[in-house]
């Protein structure tokens, strides 16, 4: 080639370098590093932008119990996030090695990713729903519990009269000192849900003292409508099929009985002395109603169970990616070397995943810093506070309400100040495996 | 250890069954948000209010299209989706066609300062959207800009680090004997990126295009500023949320819709993402 060739060849690629790169350096310096630069002074603003007021966005904020809960919630979002998840797809990916169907395990937990973050923080409101009725979670849990530990016959029921007492347990106690001519020992309750009422029920028959025996009624000391309490009035039901307990003063169980139609019961041929006639904890116990996901104190665990469901798959795909890239060879020696298959994933496998693992934690880092869409979906107005990250908060204080510009300037330098550590964490990391690949 | 072969086939044979009941049960619980989702978007604001959408599955008969006809015929709501998509195609080809061109230039033609100036955009990696809203969304409306054209250029933006970071990657790995050789043969740069190095940078443009799809598809931070009366369909159903018992019938159709896109253009570029996974360029 001749000197003017090569000289016209490079001037020719020197257009090329211009056409190719103006309009990204354009547009990139124009709507990405001015706009950031400009927050940044903006952020020692007022509310319009117009006047210098020092560090007082940053004094405001750092005031503000709300942003207090965003500031943690993030922090939590770069660190515990990307490592649940990181770990749950580490799992996975050694449970499906072995598995035939891998790939269709794989789409089916990769497809959330495709969906958008609010549509998943939508479905996981539903799914959460507090009410067992409406929220798949809850029914599931009610249901599971109701037959481990099923709701009594009386859930909810206590006393109405001073003289008997609601232990803290939920168990009714009436404590009773019988002669030889017997006692009685009445119960009224109230707080019996309709659905718990016998389904014969009958208006409540008043016992009669007998000898050497404690007698009663259970009954629902309500629905009279002049009745007084700790009385049977006429009208009032009474409480079959009810157990109830004799307890001796040294706390053990002397008799049990149930209570028939009319709600009476006898404890008969009872020596004179003091006892304690108790309706059970187990009678008393209410139905348990589940977890309140979408409750303050929940709903960012909440948050980061659709995080989970929405990552995990992505988390996997890559780590069973890297693991095919893997020396077998390296796997196959330990192993006719006689090393256990926990032995080769501690000592090799897991050492060898540390840079994949590292590049989708800090992915799911940044992620977590920058969550906004999922928060929107899946809290509800009134706990949106509690759920609160730095993106949100960002962007209530700019733009809803009268919008303050110098607090959600300082609101976004925070969020920069806290994304640039993970993203130079993760630059070193992309070019640690470039080398390595 | 040979001799033990035997017995540990029939003992591992065990855990592996109950491992594969495990994973088929987290695939389930994993697949239900979706399928109740899909149930909720066909049953009634009334129904949803009072059970769960589970009791439609041994009560089909409550089942309603009346949500997709009302959300299909509802001329503002399918607006919102025509409105997402003149968003995202146009969001996803601009920074794609940039990303490449630049990707291209800095991987190969070579000149002064190339090194800083590709170091200088992937730093920009750096910098979260939001840091950039306020001064942007002013800076459009001193130059009258705004709507579509505005969202395009600000995805494309924020799109752009990562984009030529992508393809510089994927250019800086064919073998430099092809485009010497292409070069000697007296082709222009040109036509060496169309022909040469953009076809084997199919499987990175394509993971670069599900990114920026899924991304500027699903975005509703980047609408809720520069959008004005373009409403997404994001920006619908957020505008919903705070009634969102009552809002459920515009809610689930629109959910399950706005999915539809994504999940399609998944499927169809899965090869291309897979093999671009497998050789580990998006690490």
């Amino acid at each position: 080639m001749d000197q003017e060739a090569r000289h016209r060849a490079t001037t020719a690629r020197r257009w090329w370098v211009l056409v190719f790169l103006i309009p990204t350096l354009l547009i990139l310096s124009s709507l990405v590093l001015y706009p950031a630069l400009r927050t940044i002074t903006d952020s020692f603003l007022d509310r319009f932008g117009d006047q210098y007021i020092g560090l007082e966005n940053y004094s405001a904020l750092a005031s503000s119990p709300r942003f207090h809960t965003a500031v943690l919630n993030s922090f939590l979002w770069a660190t515990l996030f990307p490592l649940t998840v990181v770990t749950i797809g580490l799992v996975l990916a050694v449970l499906i090695e072995k598995v035939r169907w891998e790939t269709a395990f794989k789409l089916v937990l990769f497809l959330p990713v495709a969906v958008s973050a609010m549509s998943s923080g939508i479905v996981w409101r539903m799914m959460l729903d507090d009410s067992p009725e409406r929220g798949a979670f809850n029914a599931v849990a009610t249901l599971s519990a109701s037959i481990v530990s099923p709701a009594g016959d009386l859930a909810g029921a206590r006393p109405t009269t001073g003289t008997i007492t609601l232990n803290p347990d939920g168990s009714i106690a009436f404590p009773v000192e019988v002669s030889s001519a017997g006692a009685v020992a009445n119960l009224g309750l109230i707080g019996i849900a309709e659905v718990d009422l016998p389904g014969n029920a009958t208006t409540a028959n008043p016992a009669t003292r007998q000898p050497k025996s404690i007698t009663g009624t259970i009954w629902r000391d309500a629905g009279s409508s002049n009745g007084q309490k700790g009385k049977i009035d006429k009208d009032e039901i009474g409480l079959s099929g009810i157990l109830v307990k004799l307890i001796s003063p040294s706390g053990s169980t002397v008799a049990q009985t149930y209570s028939v139609t009319g709600g009476r019961y006898a404890f008969e041929g009872i020596a004179p002395g003091k006892y304690s006639v108790l309706i059970p904890s187990e009678v008393t116990r209410t139905r348990w109603t589940g977890i309140e996901w979408l409750s303050p104190s929940l709903i960012t665990p909440a948050a980061m169970l659709a995080g989970l469901w929405i990552w995990a798959g992505f988390s996997l795909v890559m780590i069973r990616a890297a693991m095919t890239r893997l020396d077998r060879d390296v796997t196959d020696a330990a192993r006719i070397d006689g090393a256990s298959e926990a032995q080769i994933l501690r000592r090799i496998t897991l050492p060898l995943l540390a840079p994949t693992l590292s590049v989708i934690g800090i992915t799911l880092a940044i992620y977590g810093l920058k969550v906004f869409d999922l928060i929107i979906g899946i809290a509800p107005e009134p706990v949106q506070d509690d759920a609160n990250v730095i993106a949100l908060e960002m962007w209530r204080s700019a733009f809803t309400g009268l919008g303050n510009r110098g607090l959600g300037s300082a609101a976004a330098v925070i969020m920069f100040v806290m994304v640039v550590p993970v993203v130079a964490l993760s630059l070193r990391s992309f070019r640690g495996s470039e080398t390595r690949t | 250890m040979k001799q033990d072969h035997g017995v540990e086939g029939t003992a591992s044979r065990r855990p592996r069954r109950l491992t594969e009941f495990v994973l088929v049960l987290i695939a389930l619980v994993w697949m239900i948000p979706g399928f109740g989702l899909l149930i909720t978007s066909f049953r009634s604001a009334d129904e949803y209010a009072r059970s769960g959408w589970w009791t439609a599955l041994y009560r089909p008969g409550e089942l309603t299209i009346s949500n997709y006809v009302e959300f299909l015929s509802n001329g503002n709501l399918l607006g919102t989706l025509g409105s997402t998509l003149l968003i995202a195609v146009p969001a996803t080809l601009i920074p794609i066609s940039l990303a490449t061109t630049a990707g291209y230039a800095l991987a190969w033609i070579p000149f002064k300062g190339r090194k800083a100036v590709y170091l200088s955009i992937v730093s920009l990696l750096v910098v979260p959207f939001q840091l950039a809203l306020l001064p942007a969304l002013e800076l459009f409306g001193t130059i009258k800009l705004s709507g579509l054209p505005a969202i395009w250029l600000f995805h494309t933006a924020f799109g752009l680090p990562l984009g030529v970071f992508l393809m510089h990657n994927f250019f800086a790995g064919i073998p430099k004997s092809i485009i010497e050789a292409a070069r000697i043969d007296g082709a222009g740069e040109g036509s060496i990126f169309a022909n040469l190095a953009l076809p084997n940078a199919l499987p990175g443009i394509a993971s670069l295009a599900i990114f920026q799809f899924t991304w500027t598809w699903n975005d509703l931070l980047v609408a809720l500023v520069f959008a004005g009366n373009r409403t997404p369909i994001t920006v619908a159903i957020q505008q919903r949320l705070n009634d969102f018992s009552t809002g459920i019938e515009v809610i689930g159709p629109g959910v399950l819709l706005g999915a539809v896109a994504p999940l399609l253009l998944f499927f169809a570029f899965q090869r291309h993402f897979e093999t671009a996974m497998k050789t580990g360029a998006l690490h």
